[in-house]
């Protein structure tokens, strides 16, 4: 015989806690009848209290919550209404539910006789009362039910599942059919542009990719629950759509059937193929591959649209880095721990031991601040390799052939800075395939290998990193440039510019070298914006160009949050920062070295080579501590291939600092960078070697 | 014909517990006391679905799943996890290794039958 | 009062009133709306940020973050003196980001409705009438309720401007 006991005592627990719901829920309808999530709320609690009686085998309460679950769901269609009597009805069955779970805990019986009375009295109620609403067709009074029932409300739920899906005796259709269960499934769409050539095809892997558009009342957290195994691994999306734009993007099913090359039967069909062999529908022979080719250039179109939400959404964080800090949690732990016993059975080597404590924690604190600030540096490379197929579809659709190629992608960026910086970057792009590179005819006309090349690298220097976005394509035409420039009145009759400048003029709103607008890159953002977002971030972007040659447009950005050495100098009495990769060295010069020359002002000699003497304190406006240069230290830093003297005060030392923005609300001052934190909680600010120069030049 | 689960557990108890609320549901059970003796049945029947507990003697069920999805035919079969609350490496060394899915133990028949049916209709 | 009445000053009250915190500077009574404001914190170290405007003192540590503050005393060109024990620091955030405001205390939070906000007098107080909303009474003083969008964006560009005209200025004599 099977124990049920221990079932039954989880059951008892859940059932009391269901029938307290049921109860209060029911004596809040009668003060408000047409409160439609309480009246949902009180279904689901008879609903789980007959479900999971049933399942245990007491099917008594099972049937008997039955009976009061069908007049609950014929007042969540609006066919009863909730009034006195109908309520008191229902509480009386909560009742004798009650006493039921009651018995089966004290393991008694139950007189289930008892229950005719209210079961009769239910019995009557749903009969006649419900008939006393007009009868409805059984659809159409489903259908009321559900439009009324809750919020309804349109999602599009993106389903990217994990390619070894069956590998883990998964089948997604069970997956797709049980959305079907939250709601109305208004399209669903496969995706097979995921799929490999046939050649590179593993039958036991899962390509394909689906959205399915649902009207629905459940929340998010429900809908989610489908997918709770296939979380891991799978790419999962549920956004709310409004209802006028249900379509979303065309789909290659979607303009396949549209253009009547294909049935709609055809791409269930494929999609339920896909389990056995991953077939495309190529293969079926339902198509040519110029339908397929049509319809993938379409798609290619719309998707290089959506490919920075992709990319904004999401980013990966290396699990080393991620590993690293949790050990060193991990570690502080420990020594807390420790802390605590040595505080407890102290003794006269406490204090030696507090101290060495302490400089553990100091060296863990330290290690904790660095490892946090370093999740927050990504790779490039994340986002510059999904450029990969954004250049190969673009360009197949414009009939050109485009490698990408692609450097220093170890270099790491802020993570806002990256995701801000996708955007310009795939404007950028297609800029260059659209309107740099040629076709393959017209580059062997001109003696260039058919392929045309992109290269997009990212490198470090100094306190910036640099993406430059580089194509051998026809290179800006000055004079096309300046002919629209004019015709849209952005010039008045000041024609005198150097390339450079004309250059630039792309960025102005409005003006694009292209006669005539594209599909690709010409629709609606233009390279001012492009400009706009790069500044935003503290960026600046410039344009090199050579007629027949080639476009190479530059993007600095500076190292906002970005940890860096620091050289901690004194200047007055307040520290500041100077990054060390601006530093040569340092020295005390002698009194003999420093000479004033008429055309230079103050230079300082080292090792006979005569540079620029910068007083920083001079710059900063404050008071030094001694004026004389050799009593104080002179930094020897470079900018531009000049030596540079900066004269300080006193050099603290070195240490790794993180650069952080002053605040949107503090206006740019040239000459700094940024700030940081000491350890003594204040501000130390951070020196810009380049302002620096810049404005002692001015002088 | 209905759908055949094995339920794989060393506890005669659990196993029963399982069996009882799934054949309520209307699947046929069949039960393995370990990894091998699970393995030796698979062979028997056509099982259309595992639920295995994770620890138990002879074989575990971590190794179970991996020479499970080794054997012919079973390399697309559901399987599902019994794991407690703190075993939350072993869900992952189970997912690797090639689980369908899990079930925090103790769970309410209603859970297991509802976690069922996602991978057998 | 009809019950009418009543009503409609009930409801003006909901959707017209407002808090506002009130500080003061020099011994007189201000007003910014309690919206804008994050936090009140202590007033602790001040890093000077050089080539600003006087009433930019500088830049404080916010748990980790780094925002600029402003001496509002200066900026009304009032006397500002040594900072003292209750000279605290008002966070707020306005269209430019988030700002600290220098004031000599904090000393209310309240509420008060449209209608107890008259109109701004275009005489008396040290302020430019720009920057005020309007003016209330509060417990027998007169508060001076600050646009706090106007004092900070005429703060910005005032600066602003100086940093543009800091590229043809000699080097700055020393601050002390």
């Amino acid at each position: 015989m099977v124990d049920f006991r221990k079932l039954y005592s989880i059951f008892v627990d859940e059932a009391a806690e269901k029938i307290a719901e049921l109860e209060s829920g029911l004596l809040q309808l009668e003060k408000s009848p047409d409160d439609k999530e309480l009246l949902n709320t009180i279904f689901r609690a008879a609903h789980t209290i007959k479900g999971s009686s049933g399942t245990i085998g007491l099917k008594d309460i099972s049937h008997f919550t039955h009976g009061m679950e069908e007049i609950l769901d014929l007042m969540r269609q609006d066919r009863l209404t909730p009034d006195n009597e109908l309520v008191s009805v229902l509480l009386e069955a909560a009742d004798l539910i009650r006493e039921m779970v009651e018995c089966v805990a004290s393991e008694a019986a139950f007189e289930f006789s008892r229950c005719e009375a209210v079961t009769q009295r239910m019995e009557a109620v749903k009969k006649h009362r419900s008939e006393a609403v007009p009868a409805a067709g059984p659809d159409q009074v489903k259908k009321e039910s559900q439009d009324t029932a809750a919020d309804l409300r349109h999602v599009m739920i993106k389903f990217v599942p994990n390619a070894d899906l069956f590998k883990r005796g998964i089948d997604p259709a069970i997956i797709l059919n049980d959305i079907r269960g939250l709601g109305e499934v208004v399209t669903i769409h496969a995706f097979t542009d995921t799929v490999p050539p046939l050649s590179d095809i593993n039958p036991e892997n899962l390509y394909m990719r689906w959205d399915i558009h649902l009207k629905t009342s459940k929340s998010d957290a429900e809908i989610r629950k489908v997918f709770e195994f296939v979380e891991e691994g799978s790419d999962i999306k549920i956004l709310p759509i409004a209802v006028a734009s249900a379509t979303d993007l065309p789909f290659i099913g979607q303009l396949l059937v549209g253009e009547g090359s294909v049935k709609a039967e055809d791409v269930e069909d494929a999609l339920k193929s896909q389990k056995r062999l991953g077939e495309i529908l190529l293969e079926k022979g339902k198509i040519t591959s110029k339908d397929l080719e049509k319809a993938v250039e379409k798609q290619n179109q719309k998707k290089t649209e959506s490919l920075r939400n992709a990319i904004s959404s999401t980013i990966r964080v290396d699990l080393k880095k991620l590993d690293h800090l949790i050990n060193t949690v991990g570690e502080m732990v420990i020594i807390h721990s420790m802390f605590q016993q040595l505080l407890q059975n102290g003794s006269e080597r406490t204090a030696e031991g507090i101290e060495a404590l302490f400089s553990q924690l100091q060296r863990i604190g330290r290690d904790i601040q660095e490892s946090a600030m370093a999740l927050r540096m990504l790779p490039v490379g994340e986002v510059f390799h999904r450029f990969t197929r954004l250049v190969r579809e673009l360009s197949i659709s414009k009939g050109k052939n485009i490698e990408l190629v692609i450097s220093g992608e170890d270099t790491e960026l802020d993570k806002g800075v990256l995701e801000k910086i996708t955007d310009p970057l795939v404007h950028l792009i297609r800029n260059a395939i659209d309107h740099g590179i040629e076709t393959p005819d017209e580059r062997a006309a001109q003696g260039k290998p058919p392929q045309g090349t992109i290269h997009l690298s990212a490198y470090q220097m100094g306190d910036a990193v640099y993406i430059e976005i580089e194509d051998d394509g026809k290179g800006l035409s000055k004079e096309r440039i300046l002919k629209k420039a004019q015709v849209m009145g952005m010039l008045g009759n000041d024609t005198d510019l150097t390339d450079e400048q004309i250059y630039n003029l792309i960025f102005l709103p409005g003006l694009s070298t292209a006669d005539q607008v594209t599909d690709i890159s010409g629709r609606g953002v233009g390279m001012d914006v492009v400009k706009k977002n790069i500044e935003s971030l503290n960026g600046k972007v410039q344009i090199r160009s050579k007629p027949g040659m080639g476009t190479t447009i530059s993007i600095k950005l500076p190292l906002t949050l970005a940890i860096i050495d620091g050289l901690t100098v004194l200047i007055g009495n307040e520290p500041f920062i100077i990054p060390i990769t601006m530093v040569i060295e340092s020295l005390r010069p002698e009194q003999k070295d420093i000479k004033t020359l008429n055309e230079r002002g103050e230079v300082i000699n080292i090792r006979g080579e005569y540079i620029p003497l910068v007083r920083l304190y001079r710059l900063l406006g404050l008071m030094p501590q001694q004026e004389n240069p050799w009593e104080a230290i002179v930094i020897v830093t470079t900018y531009e291939g000049r030596k540079y003297g900066l004269l300080v005060d006193e050099l603290i030392g070195q240490q790794q600092i993180v650069i952080k923005h002053l605040g949107t609300a503090m206006p740019r001052v040239r000459d700094i960078a940024g700030g940081t934190i000491l350890g003594n909680g204040k501000v130390a600010l951070v020196l810009d070697i380049p302002g620096i120069v810049e404005l002692s030049r001015q002088q | 014909m209905s759908k055949m689960v094995l339920i794989v557990d060393d506890s005669a108890s659990m196993r029963q517990l399982v069996s009882f609320a799934l054949k309520d549901a209307g699947y046929e059970v069949i039960e393995a006391a370990n990894g091998k003796d699970a393995i030796s049945k698979l062979g028997s029947a056509k099982v259309e679905m595992v639920i295995t507990d994770l620890n138990m003697p002879e074989m575990d069920g971590i190794s179970f799943i991996k020479q499970l999805r080794n054997t012919p035919g079973c390399k697309f079969t559901p399987v599902l996890m019994l794991t407690t609350e703190s075993q939350e490496s072993k869900k992952q060394e189970g997912k690797q290794a090639g689980a369908s899915g899990w079930l925090v133990k103790p769970f309410t028949p209603e859970q297991l039958v509802e976690t069922v049916r996602k991978f057998v209709k | 009062m009809t019950e009418a009445a009543a009503v409609k000053r009930v409801e003006e009250q909901m959707e017209g009133g407002r808090q506002y915190v009130t500080f003061c500077l020099n011994e007189e009574l201000y007003a910014i709306e309690a919206l804008v404001v994050q936090e009140i914190i202590e007033l602790g170290a001040i890093t000077k940020v050089p080539h600003l405007p006087d009433f930019f003192k500088g830049v404080i540590n916010l748990r980790g973050t780094i925002i600029p503050v402003v001496d509002l005393k200066m900026k009304f060109a009032m006397h500002s003196g040594e900072y003292k024990k209750h000279t605290c620091v008002i966070v707020t955030e306005f269209s430019g980001g988030t700002i600290g405001l220098i004031v000599d205390a904090v000393s209310d939070v309240l509420s008060l409705a449209n209608e107890d906000i008259s109109d701004t007098p275009s005489f008396g107080a040290h302020i430019t009438t720009d920057f005020m909303k309007g003016m209330s009474r509060m417990d027998g003083n007169l508060a001076i309720i600050l646009d706090i969008e106007k004092v900070l964006s005429e703060a910005d560009t005032a600066s602003l401007s100086a940093i543009r005209n800091m590229d043809n200025i000699k080097a700055a004599e020393p601050a002390r």
